[in-house]
Parts: structure tokens; sequence; C-alpha cells
């Protein structure tokens, strides 16, 4: 991404949690970005990203994202949704900070991280005197790396892993019993 | 006639010695001595006939069957040594059927967007070569280290290969012959019984203590598969969900 020629620029975090069922879509720039023609919604300041470091070979890399001021009726909601385990994505894009627009140059947005939700947490925050509650999330994210590392483990010959890839497949499901049958191989009757 | 006068003497001479006291102990004991020896044969005979015939043993086999081996993934070419995933005794204790698992069938190939495909070159029988019948499967003889012809499992020993599951028969190259499917093969499978996404290879055995079949042994078969360019098998095994990371093709910049 070439910004030589800008004065300034400004820079947005955009996040994509998602999984094969529903995808989240945030960032922390104050308004809503279409990217890829995909709305994400502004988080602004409620939306904090760490840093992360950039290394020229691979490292296993965890980014964590915190996004507080959810309000306790969007919290069913978040308890309901499957995230761990969802795909994450977070893109680098740099604005006009006169304009607020997106930079039409090559490369932007950018790919900042690619990587798992691996945990997450919940944290309420009450205010006595609004007596009210608001409640902060924190996501941790694995790099792609880590996902490598965790999910090339192959299939092992046993009926668990062959019913889990083709459920009515029952090609496996003698295996346990051999260890306790002998065979009198050629003996008359 | 002298001649005639000869022999006649002789048999004078031969009457006048069994006449005599020696000689007629002597003819008494060459007769009964023949006779004994006949009736000995004859009672041997007659227990031989009454004994009844000693049954085969067989030989007792019992597998050591590994449910935490992970199936192997081959690219290029290959020796593998199987897992025996089942084994099927049949024909009233004289035949075995045995499944061996080899390894994964792997995807598709992104350089030319073609499947991976896998082929039989060797199979190898207590590290001896084995030779097929035409039809691709009977072993025909075995060929040791040394290159000697061994025979003596002939047409006992077949060998049915397969590149990907049950439905998917081939014959070692080199071979043409026309094989049917694993669970038609195998007594008591089914068309449940898909190996699916697998190459292996059903042995079945029809048990000849003399002939040396009397047991599963140590295979060993050396296939090639198609897909050999770094770039296909990284992304392969980044993307594949059995084996693999298991990345969404989306992920990868190909």
């Amino acid at each position: 991404m070439d910004l030589s020629t800008y004065d300034s620029v400004a820079f947005g975090l955009f996040v994509k949690i998602y999984n094969s069922s529903r995808q989240l879509l945030f960032s922390d720039w104050p308004q809503a970005v279409v990217i890829d023609n995909q709305t994400y919604t502004g988080l602004g300041r409620l939306l904090n990203v760490t840093n992360t470091n950039s290394e020229l070979g691979p490292t296993d890399n965890e980014v964590s994202l915190s996004v507080s001021g959810i309000p306790n009726t969007a919290l069913t909601d978040i308890i309901n949704n499957p995230m761990k385990g969802s795909r994450i994505q977070i893109l680098r894009a740099a604005f006009d900070p006169q304009t607020l627009a997106l930079l039409n140059i090559a490369g932007n947005p950018s790919g900042r991280f690619y990587g798992i939700v691996t945990n997450y947490s919940l944290q309420e925050e009450y205010d006595v005197v609004a007596r009210q509650s608001m409640n902060t999330i924190t996501i941790m994210a694995n790099n792609i790396l880590t996902v490598l590392a965790n999910t090339a483990s192959g299939r092992r010959t046993n009926r668990v892993d062959q019913r889990k890839y083709y459920p009515t497949d029952a090609s496996m499901d003698n295996i346990a019993n051999l260890a306790n049958t002998y065979f009198d191989f050629g003996k008359e009757q | 006639m002298s001649w005639l006068d000869s022999i006649l003497d002789f048999g004078g001479k031969v009457v006048d010695f069994f006449q005599s006291p020696i000689g007629g102990t002597i003819a008494r004991t060459v007769i009964s001595g023949y006779a004994v020896n006949k009736v000995n044969k004859a009672i041997a005979r007659e227990n031989e006939q009454a004994k009844p015939k000693q049954k085969e043993a067989g030989t007792r086999i019992q597998l050591d069957p590994d449910t935490e081996a992970k199936i192997p993934v081959v690219y290029g070419t290959a020796f593998v040594s199987p897992i025996v995933s089942d084994a099927r005794m049949y024909n009233n204790n004289q035949s075995m059927a045995y499944c061996l698992t080899l390894c994964e069938r792997t995807g598709i190939k992104i350089s030319d967007n073609q499947y991976s495909q896998f082929q039989f070159l060797q199979v190898y029988w207590n590290d001896s070569l084995c030779v097929f019948e035409e039809d691709g499967f009977t072993i025909k003889h075995l060929l040791d280290r040394t290159n000697t012809i061994i025979d003596r499992p002939a047409g006992l020993v077949r060998v049915y290969c397969y590149r990907g599951s049950s439905i998917e028969p081939t014959v070692p190259v080199g071979y043409s012959g026309t094989l049917g499917t694993a669970y038609s093969v195998i007594p008591g499978w089914t068309q449940n019984h898909m190996m699916n996404d697998l190459v292996f290879a059903v042995v079945t055995m029809t048990y000849n203590r003399e002939r040396e079949v009397t047991g599963l042994g140590t295979w060993r078969f050396k296939l090639r598969n198609t897909m050999t360019l770094p770039g296909d098998v990284l992304y392969d095994i980044m993307t594949s969900t059995r084996y693999g990371a298991g990345l969404e093709a989306s992920e990868v910049n190909v």
C-alpha cells in the first residue's frame, strides 16, 4: 500500500468473525464502512484490538479484541452464538482523515490478521448511580499457524473417526473386536 | 541232448537236498518266515484303516489391530506397510479375508484441476515380489531377493486392490484384469462397507500347510500418487478436512 503521496492518513481496523451459520462485522472506525460489499458496523472507541507483531518467519501470534459498551439485552445473542472456533479476519484500512473516505489505492484495505477464535470472556461493569450494567466482551484469537498445528491430526483406523467423516460407513466397525478374536485358520471341523 | 540231461540231473539234486534233514529245516524256516511277514503286513494294514484320520489343527491367529493408528498420506511414490482394519474367516475355517488399509485418498491438484490418482506399482509378501496371473489379483508365484521363483502359494492367495473406495477396484500396473467390489470379496461386508476415501487392499488366503499358506505374514505395497508437485501437495494438506488443516479454499492464496 503506497501512502507516500498523502500528507495524512487515518487507519481503521475491520473485524469479521464468521462461521458456517453467521458472521459478525464491526470496526473501530466511527461510522459504517462497506468493504467487499459487506457493511462493517462502526464501534469507534468501543472496540480495542491489541497489537500484533509482524515477523518474517511464521509464529503463533495471538490477538485479543475487546468490545465494550454491550448492553445486557445483547448478552443472550452473544452467549447463544457459538463464537468459539469461528474464523476471524482483521483488515487494516487507510482513510482520508478529512473526508473519512476509504483511500482508493491498490492494496487497501490490507490483511492484518487471519485466525480462529480460541476463547472469549464476558465482564460486567455495573454503574451504581445509573443502576444499569454494561458488558465488555474480550475475544482471544490465534493465527492460522496455530490452526494448522492443531487440526492436521489425521484420520485413525477406528469406528469413531470413520463415522465422523462418513456416518454410514461401517468399514472400521470391526477393528476393536479383532483384538479379542482368535482365528483357527485351517482347523478342520 | 546233453543239456536236457543236465537239467534233469540238477532237479534231482534239489529234490534230494530238500528231502535231506538239513534241507527240510531250511525250507520250513523260509516258508514260515514268509507267512509271518504276510500276516504282519495284513494286520498293520487293518490297523491303519481302523485308526481315525488325524484332523488338521490349523494355525491360531490373533491379530493386533491398532485403533489409534493414523492413516498415512502418500504423495509421489512410496512403500506403504498396511494397517489391518478387518479380518474374516470363512469356508469352514479354510479361507481368510483381510482388509489392509494403506493410505488416504488425496484431493484435487490445483496445477491442472484434476483429481489425484493412485496406482499400485508392486506388491510384496514376506519380502518377495508378487507376480500375478493375468487376472491381476491371483498370485502366480513370488520372486525373492535373488529372483528365485517361489510357486508354493500359487492360486491360494489373492490380492484385490482399491484406489479410493470399495467400488473403485484396480489392478497393479502391468495387469489388466477386472475386479469386483470389496464388499463382494469380503464375507459379511455390505454396501455400507465403503472404505470411503481410502486406498486399500483385500487379501484372501486359502489354508495349505504343505504350501506354507498359514497366515497373513508381512505385506508392503509400492504406491504412486499422481500428486507430486510441491504446490499441489501444500494446498492439499492445507485444505483437507480429514488429514490436513481444513482451511477454506478462500483462505489460501493460490
